[in-house]
């Protein structure tokens, strides 16, 4: 599907950096998803709902979706959850838990501290979505391009499947959207 | 309504489920019926039994899958009910064991929302769950559980239970350990063990 089908978004988006974000995770093995809709990853989020090879459940609340996901893990599902940052200042006990319990799942969450962020609305997510990571010894890794979302995609879900570690690809806001 | 006896007829009709149970007392007189058993997960944090369960039933084929939340867990999380509404998961049953207080902190001495009225039944209902029941005596679980636990879901129950804190102090001394229960569910699981 593209995003002619939709009515027109109120950002311009790189569709071609979300389609790489998607075909990466699908050929990755990723095979079940959970969102709560973001700006940033509008456009990745739309293809998994339009993918019905994937069961994509659009959940209520960030924590929530991370421990459906957890669940999914357990049933034999790669998991993935896309979320805003500030998702994560709601999950630090969710994510905690699947740590201790190994039940992991990979986490694609727009903002970080550093690259990219414009809006001051956003102060509060970028205090928490790397710290929160930090402080639960969650790896991660801040996107510098698109290019580089084929290798980080195959290699970062390698190490959640190693080490059975939730680990987490932030994606800054230039990486999806023409501003 | 007794929780210990509560919890002895769902034993009873719980068939090969897995089991998610939220934190309380309720997981030590679980214990003491089943033991250790790796397809129940004890203690699992506030909040979080039911989304596991959901995931876990939206991602397999298992016939069943029980989540054991507590009153005040399931408060703690409700919006999890809107997401089980919208995606209807058959195999999924909730069973709240609602003693409308936060049972760790002496005998009903810190109430929830359900003493003062919040009906968790009607708010499933609300979030557009089909099925959903409240149960106030032991022959309403009699008759309701087989139901409950073994037709097309989902399925909310929630049982009204005294508050009560005399529980059998084995599991308090023999705790399964958070860790190993993890691994333990997720290789049951796997093995077909349900």
């Amino acid at each position: 599907m593209t995003a002619e089908a939709h009515p027109k978004p109120i950002v311009n988006y790189r569709e071609e950096a979300a389609r790489l974000m998607y075909d990466s995770l699908r050929a990755n093995g990723i095979d079940f998803a959970v969102l709560l809709p973001d700006t940033v990853l509008h456009v990745v989020n739309r293809l998994f709902l339009a993918d019905s090879a994937v069961r994509t459940i659009v959940c209520s609340r960030e924590d929530e979706g991370l421990a459906i996901a957890m669940g999914a893990y357990w049933g034999g599902k790669k998991p993935v959850v896309f979320m805003e940052g500030s998702g994560l200042g709601y999950s630090g006990l969710i994510l905690a838990r699947g740590q201790v319990q190994r039940s992991p799942t990979l986490i694609v969450a727009s903002h970080n501290t550093v690259l990219g962020e414009r809006y001051n609305y956003h102060a509060a997510t970028r205090l928490v979505t790397q710290p929160i990571l930090d402080a639960l010894r969650i790896p991660y890794h801040v996107l510098h391009s698109a290019e580089e979302i084929p290798l980080i995609v195959r290699e970062i879900l390698v190490t959640i499947s190693g080490q059975r570690t939730t680990a987490a690809i932030l994606v800054p806001r230039y990486i999806m959207i023409q501003d | 309504m007794r929780r210990l006896d509560f919890l002895r007829v769902f034993v009873k009709y719980r068939g090969d489920a897995p089991i998610i149970l939220g934190p309380g007392l309720a997981g030590r007189e679980l214990f003491t019926i089943l033991g250790d058993d790796p397809t129940v997960l004890y203690n699992m944090d506030m909040a979080y039994a039911a989304p596991l369960c959901l995931g876990l039933a939206l991602s397999t084929s298992l016939p069943r899958v029980v989540a054991l939340e507590g009153d005040g867990s399931l408060l703690a999380g409700l919006g999890v009910l809107t997401t089980v509404g919208r995606y209807q998961p058959p195999a999924l049953t909730i069973i709240v064991l609602d003693n409308e207080a936060y049972g760790s902190f002496g005998v009903g001495e810190m109430r929830t929302a359900t003493s003062a009225g919040v009906d968790l039944e009607q708010v499933a209902r609300s979030c557009g769950i089909p099925n959903t029941c409240t149960l106030r005596t032991l022959e309403e679980a009699e008759s309701t559980l087989p139901l409950a636990l073994a037709t097309p879901g989902p399925w909310v129950v929630v049982a009204k239970l005294e508050a009560h804190g005399d529980t059998d102090p084995t599991f308090a001394r023999v705790p399964p350990d958070v860790a190993d229960m993890g691994l333990r569910f997720y290789e049951a699981l796997r093995r077909g063990d349900r």
